[in-house]
């Protein structure tokens, strides 16, 4: 059981960890981002493709990827959003741009690495430590590490920073911030630098624990998704509490009923949540979600 | 001969499937995520049902039409309460779980292993076998398909759809029914692309859950918003570039798998482009981008 738990907590870590990317990204651009995902598919590969090329070790190779995910970020905000935002793009055309850039990338992956999974280290599995008389593999400790820190930093950002102030700021009131003179382009690529950060971050954690295929970012970027929408936008608390409901419900149907039902069971939660009360817990309610 | 047959066939789903999507997305303003899980649910009743049932044609229609407007709701009635992305992330939803009870139900589906074996379609006694025979069932389906379309459109349905498009707030003030019609419109969306797909299984005799999901439902988005939204040209057009384009590569030299991706690839890309330089797309009427600009 407690088993059952430390398994929970690595799915909780990596929602965490993209939920909160995800939050930055959208408390600057206020649409659903599904290009997020593919940058979590990139950070893992870029780390394969440092790895295969250069023969370099992972210390290495990870931290390029990483940062080939923030490239890859700043990039598609530069060159497509900004672009659709002065065009008065609503959030559902962005949303279909990010589709179309979704498969776009994933189709480049797979045509440049095959649809085959990879691993990011050769052979053996992980050594684990014992905690509290449970096993956890190395990386799944770095997530739970890694989660943690992020949140901690995310919130000091958001909320005693000046520039996450205005982010937040930019966030709830465009047009004022604009007023008031906040360079909100300036902010929201920087806001979307660190979210692909933590994307690339995310990325090689999970390419550490399940391995790197082309849809891997699919996943757990619907578990970022999932974990903000519960916890309300805008609320980093609200991201860590939805992950921890939604990596728990997760693994409870995992576990007492059948790994086969876990979509159908969280997926009808959710839109079950979306009726009920859509701006999640700690968030406030938009035009978008009311009648 | 029974190659360009072949092709015509999957033009005739696509552009079945693209006129099913754009009566919502192109007419309705409404962007949905859902409709490879309504092909779906067509092509799996039709293999269920001809398999275990042994049942003809126009019954398994029949069934698909009935179950498919039934499940139709599921995505209809949240579009009432939610709006723009959230609505969006509504249909994603219905997606997954679609998906997951095709790969997951396995006493029904079988899985991830598939369906094999669906036996030709029976019409009246008349039992279609060879490709020209699919074929006309195909041109008569996408007839039927374009002649809903056409119908839904015109008159005062069709304004009060164009109008829950530009301004449904607007629109239900002056007193239009505003529910009754995306009820309408969804069920017929459901319905086209349900019996696009019980054609689809009976076609290639075989189905199994990847045929099906939410990445064939982003590609079907790009049909219509590539090949031109609101109108009949547009997704034809759509449809056509997109069997053509992997057979396309094929001749030039690639392997049928590497011509996925890079179709995939080429029409992500171009979903992007469009949306930037020419949103109403190839031969379309409705200016996406303009038109739902940021109130």
């Amino acid at each position: 059981m407690s088993q059952v738990i430390a398994n929970a907590l690595v799915t909780i870590s990596l929602y965490t960890l993209v939920g909160v990317g995800f939050s930055f990204v959208y408390m600057a651009s206020r649409f659903f981002d599904f290009s997020y995902g593919a940058l979590v598919t990139v950070s893992a590969y870029g780390a394969i493709a440092t790895g295969l090329w250069l023969g370099a070790p992972l210390l290495v190779t990870i931290p390029l990827g990483v940062t080939f995910s923030c490239a890859l970020g700043c990039a598609i905000e530069i060159a497509v959003y900004r672009r659709m935002r002065r065009n008065a793009a609503s959030s559902s055309v962005l949303l279909l741009a990010s589709l179309g850039l979704y498969l776009a990338i994933i189709a480049a992956v797979s045509i440049v690495f095959g649809s085959s999974s990879k691993a990011l280290v050769a052979g053996g599995y992980w050594p684990a430590i014992e905690v509290f008389g449970v096993r956890i593999a190395w990386p799944n400790f770095i997530a739970l590490v890694a989660a943690f820190c992020t949140v901690v930093a995310a919130m000091l950002i958001l909320h005693r920073s000046d520039i996450g102030i205005r982010l937040r700021a930019i966030g709830e009131n465009p047009e004022l911030s604009i007023a008031k003179g906040f360079d909100i382009d300036r902010i929201t690529l920087l806001a979307v630098a660190a979210g692909a950060t933590i994307a690339g971050i995310a990325g090689a954690l999970l390419a550490l624990d399940q391995g790197v295929y082309p849809a891997m970012g699919f996943r757990v970027l619907l578990g970022g998704i999932v974990s903000m929408i519960i916890g309300g936008i805008g609320s980093i608390l609200g991201v860590v509490l939805g992950a921890i409901l939604l990596g728990g419900l997760e693994h409870a149907v995992a576990w007492w009923i059948s790994s086969a039902w876990q979509d159908v069971v969280v997926f009808g939660a959710l839109v079950l949540f979306l009726f009920v009360r859509p701006q999640g817990f700690f968030g406030v309610p938009s035009r978008r979600s009311a009648i | 001969m029974e190659y360009v047959l072949h092709i015509l066939m999957l033009i005739m789903i696509y552009s079945v499937l693209a006129y099913s999507l754009d009566l919502i997305v192109g007419h309705g303003g409404l962007v949905s995520l859902a409709q490879a899980g309504f092909f779906g649910i067509g092509a799996y009743t039709a293999a269920i049902l001809s398999l275990k049932f042994g049942l003809s044609l126009p019954t398994v229609f029949l069934a698909s039409v009935a179950l498919t407007a039934f499940l139709s709701l599921f995505v209809s009635v949240p579009s009432f309460y939610l709006h723009d992305d959230y609505f969006v992330v509504v249909t994603f939803c219905f997606q997954m779980i679609a998906f997951s009870i095709f790969n997951n139900w396995l006493d029904m589906t079988r899985g991830a292993l598939g369906i094999p074996g669906i036996p030709l379609p029976c019409l009246f006694g008349w039992e279609i076998s060879k490709k020209s025979e699919f074929l006309l069932i195909g041109i008569a389906l996408l007839a039927f398909s374009a002649f809903c379309v056409w119908a839904l459109t015109r008159g005062a349905f069709g304004r009060i759809l164009h109008g829950v498009r530009e301004d449904e707030i607007f629109t239900e003030s002056l007193g239009w029914d505003v529910r009754a019609v995306k009820i309408t419109a969804f069920a017929v969306s459901a319905v086209l692309a349900g019996m696009a797909g019980v054609l689809y299984a009976y076609y290639i005799a075989f189905i199994d859950p990847t045929y099906f999901t939410v990445m064939e439902s982003i590609l079907v988005l790009s049909i219509v918003i590539v090949g031109g939204s609101g109108s009949f040209a547009g997704p034809v057009i759509g449809a056509s570039v997109i069997v053509l384009m992997p057979e396309i590569l094929r001749f030039i030299g690639f392997s049928p798998s590497l011509a996925g991706n890079i179709r995939e690839l080429i029409y992500g890309l171009l979903l992007v482009i469009i949306l930037i330089v020419r949103p109403q797309g190839i031969a379309g009427k409705y200016d996406f981008v303009r038109a739902k600009g940021r109130r």
